[in-house]
């Protein structure tokens, strides 16, 4: 991967392809928050004991293929998403450890001071 | 003491008439037959509203009530401690509505001790007063200096005022007594209003205590309105029960069968009277806290915090900026936490409704993002939304709406008169912003795959925000998040809530949400029992939403809830305490009564069937991504098994629940032309006096 492609995968989105995430407070409410970019997900989807990331996986990882542009990322995910073995937060736990992972590589790539 | 007295009532209504500064004292026993709550203050409310037309709560001729119930002061499970407020409210579109709302605390059962039931509020004060109640003692004070002031200061203020020995120790001197030992540690319970009440605006709360308020209605707009700053109550009496012991043997046989094990409690437990109790939704910014409760709760579901702030707040006040906050801070969770508690803290010291934010906040960044909503744009804005999830524009945006300034003054009457007035209508019509019903902010539960929400919001007056069928939603979806084991299978669930719902279904097809049966008889008919429920064990008895309805119960034999229950169930409180001897049927009997009662308020306000509708993007597009993982909920396939399946990317059909509403209106004695109330009805309800004043107005319905 070139530092140019990294960066592109990255970068922040305009707004119309921004993503709405669902935030669950079980078990009272969910509210949302707009994802902008990549590695908005490690904040996302890392676990918590009172808020879980409440999404639709599947459409997730069709955001990180169609909009981010991470086919690589998208693939690895929708591997862990249709693993029936895992529970819905296991996979999350297993999708902010891949796109944590992700994200530190591609900054890396795309050199050190990236933000 | 005459028998009223000995069943929970206490015996007065005091009618504050505010044009004139003074007050009349009306016998309960008049209103005895209204039971207590949203029943006794819609009967209030048509007696002494002159004019049933209004459409808007802030308009002088309006009449507030704020009304308690028998069980409240006493030890019934969690139903000590509400307090129900009708009259009409502003902000839901087209027409603010005859409505309701309810607020917890200690307000209830002060007004109770007192010596009131009820408290009518009319007329227009002709400057800014504050009313001090003491027993028998009323007074009005000028309240110009305490107007502008928040609420926790308008209250310290006020208990200042009323403390005027100056004692300090919060020990008040009681009225008429000489005797320098005649005080009472009795703190008084004030409801009162901050700057948004002050401003009439529509997202205004009223506030009790630290986080106790009544928002939705718009009552403290209307309370602005009036000039009427605040009520304190202090009471020195008690409450009556008529077979006290049936009560306490109640109390026991609840605890024996329901509560948890707080030693080793069931984190996975299902149902709602043995919930553990909870705090607010993002993480603490302390351990040392402890759970606080409502006059006679058995929950707990707030906390007082040693950092001084955040007290007794919960719910949605707590989570609406949270995620925001989360990312401005970069992931600092003690930050989010202290941000979104410090928020809620203000929100409700400016006394604004939370809930009104939680949709529309996304929806004003969508605008903000499209070049709609900014500095010289369509909707001018000195926020800067770039800024969302700080600490200080969250203080900023919040101060817009609770002193009507900048945008808060452009959506002042509600986001979607906003829309409409920017004419950003489509806006709303296709779901960016999510109000679906009388243009109110969704509550979470999206009409399309939670059907009975939806309907009873909109065959209604405003969002139904009750959680009898909900909870199945969060422990069903809960289990699957977490990956464990349906504590009660699709099929048993079903029946233990169908036996409950007897006999408005009679079988549990009510609970089956497929798509081809959301618009069935047995849909109906829970949709009724609901409604009917809620009028009465809810919002007249006063039974929290948060205990109650408990229709399935995981910590009880054969997991069956305590509603309606022989021994523990709702009639059981009521009948110890107000010595009748009603079935829990008969209740929902009642609740039906004031219901259609509301019907007939509706009517003479201007509503009609045409305009019962949902939201147009509720019919037009599937439930969006983003919202749950899955929706998942009960259903029955051809082969009569039943699962929990997922209902997302589903819409309604708009000319099915036409069809519905009509034969809705119909099962509830409603004209289904016009949706109005019937002579026949009304008169088989003993509602007779309500015919003259409809057919006077043209709003008689038409016999079935």
């Amino acid at each position: 991967m070139t530092k140019e492609e990294a960066k592109h995968i990255l970068r922040e989105l305009d707004f119309d392809d921004w993503y709405m995430a669902g935030v669950m407070f079980p078990p009272k409410t969910v509210t949302k928050k707009r994802m902008r970019k990549l590695e908005d997900l490690t904040i996302f989807l890392e676990p918590n004991e009172k808020m879980f990331p409440s999404v639709q996986l599947k459409d997730l990882v069709e955001w990180i293929e169609n909009k981010i542009g991470d086919k690589q990322l998208a693939k690895t995910l929708k591997d862990i998403n249709n693993n029936t073995a895992l529970s819905y937060l296991q996979k999350c736990i297993e999708f902010h450890k891949t796109v944590t992972s992700r994200c530190k590589n591609l900054k890396e790539i795309a050199g050190e001071n990236y933000v | 003491m005459d028998d009223i007295r000995k069943r929970g009532y206490s015996g007065n209504i005091l009618h504050l008439r505010l044009s004139t500064l003074d007050y009349e004292i009306i016998p309960t026993e008049k209103y005895v037959e209204w039971s207590g709550g949203n029943a006794l203050g819609t009967a209030l409310f048509w007696d002494y509203c002159e004019d049933k037309t209004i459409q808007d709560g802030r308009n002088e001729k309006n009449v507030l009530v704020i009304t308690t119930s028998p069980l409240n002061g006493t030890a019934a499970p969690s139903a000590g401690g509400r307090c129900e407020i009708v009259g009409v409210g502003c902000g839901t579109y087209p027409i603010g509505w005859f409505t309701r709302s309810n607020i917890g605390g200690r307000l209830s059962s002060q007004i109770k001790f007192a010596g009131y039931d009820a408290v009518v509020i009319s007329g227009k004060a002709p400057y800014p007063v504050w009313v001090e109640v003491k027993n028998s003692h009323i007074r009005y004070n000028d309240a110009r200096k305490l107007w502008g002031e928040k609420a926790r200061k308008t209250q310290l203020k006020i208990l200042s005022q009323l403390d005027t020995d100056n004692n300090g120790w919060g020990w008040q001197p009681l009225p008429g007594k000489k005797d320098e030992a005649s005080y009472t540690t009795q703190k008084p319970a004030i409801i009162c209003v901050g700057p948004a009440g002050e401003q009439q605006s529509v997202h205004a709360a009223l506030v009790h205590d630290a986080g106790n308020t009544s928002a939705q209605g718009g009552f403290a707009a209307v309370f602005g309105s009036k000039n009427l700053k605040a009520i304190s109550f202090l009471g020195t009496g008690g409450v009556k029960a008529t077979n006290p012991m049936d009560l306490v043997d109640a109390r026991f046989k609840v605890k024996e069968r329901y509560a948890f094990n707080p030693n080793n409690p069931d984190l996975y437990q299902w149902g709602r009277l043995s919930k553990p109790g909870g705090s607010n939704f993002v993480s603490s910014v302390t351990q040392n806290s402890r759970l606080q409760s409502c006059a006679g709760c058995i929950m707990g579901c707030r906390s007082r915090y040693d950092v001084g702030y955040g007290n007794e707040t919960k719910c949605q006040a707590t989570a609406w900026y949270a995620f925001f906050a989360l990312y401005y801070y970069k992931n600092d969770r003690q930050k989010m936490s202290e941000v979104a508690l410090k928020l809620a803290d203000y929100c409700n010291d400016v006394g604004i409704n939370t809930y009104t934010f939680a949709t529309s906040i996304h929806w004003l960044e969508r605008l903000w993002h499209k070049g709609i909503l900014g500095k010289n744009k369509k909707i001018h804005t000195e926020l800067n939304f770039d800024e969302l999830g700080s600490e200080k524009f969250g203080f900023e945006f919040v101060d817009a709406f609770a002193y009507k300034k900048d945008i808060g003054e452009f959506f002042a009457d509600g986001f979607v008169q906003g829309a409409i007035k920017a004419g950003l209508e489509d806006e709303w019509k296709q779901g960016y912003l999510h109000h679906p019903y009388w243009g109110i902010q969704e509550h979470g539960y999206d009409s399309r795959c939670e059907v009975e929400w939806g309907y009873a919001s909109i065959l209604t007056d405003r969002d139904i925000n009750s959680h009898d069928f909900n909870i199945m939603f969060w422990n069903v979806n809960l289990s699957m998040l977490h990956g464990t084991p349906y504590r009660i299978e699709a099929g048993k669930i079903v029946e233990l809530m169908a036996e409950k719902l007897k006999p408005y279904v009679d079988s549990p097809n009510c609970l089956n949400y497929a798509d081809d049966n959301i618009y069935s008889d047995d849909v109906l008919n829970l949709v009724r029992w609901y409604i009917h429920y809620n009028r009465f064990w809810k919002n007249t008895a006063q039974f929290c939403d948060l205990r109650w309805a408990d229709l399935y119960d995981t910590n009880a034999p054969g997991n069956v809830g305590a509603t309606a229950d022989e021994e523990v169930g709702e009639q059981v409180y009521w009948n110890a305490v107000t010595g009748e001897d009603i079935s829990f049927v008969d209740g929902l009997k009642k609740g039906h009564k004031t219901f259609i009662f509301q019907n007939a308020i509706w009517a003479l306000q201007g509503r009609h069937r045409d305009m019962v509708y949902l939201a147009d993007y509720i019919y037009e597009k599937p439930v969006e991504k983003g919202d749950f993982p899955f929706f998942l909920w009960p259903t029955k396939d051809e082969n009569g098994s039943w699962r929990y399946t997922d209902l997302m990317h589903r819409k309604l059909d708009r000319e099915k629940f036409d069809d519905f509403k009509t034969r809705f209106y119909k099962a509830e004695g409603l004209d289904p032309q016009t949706g109005w109330p019937t002579e026949k009805t009304l008169k088989e309800l003993g509602l007779d006096f309500v015919i003259d004043e409809l057919k006077k107005h043209n709003k008689l319905g038409k016999e079935v």
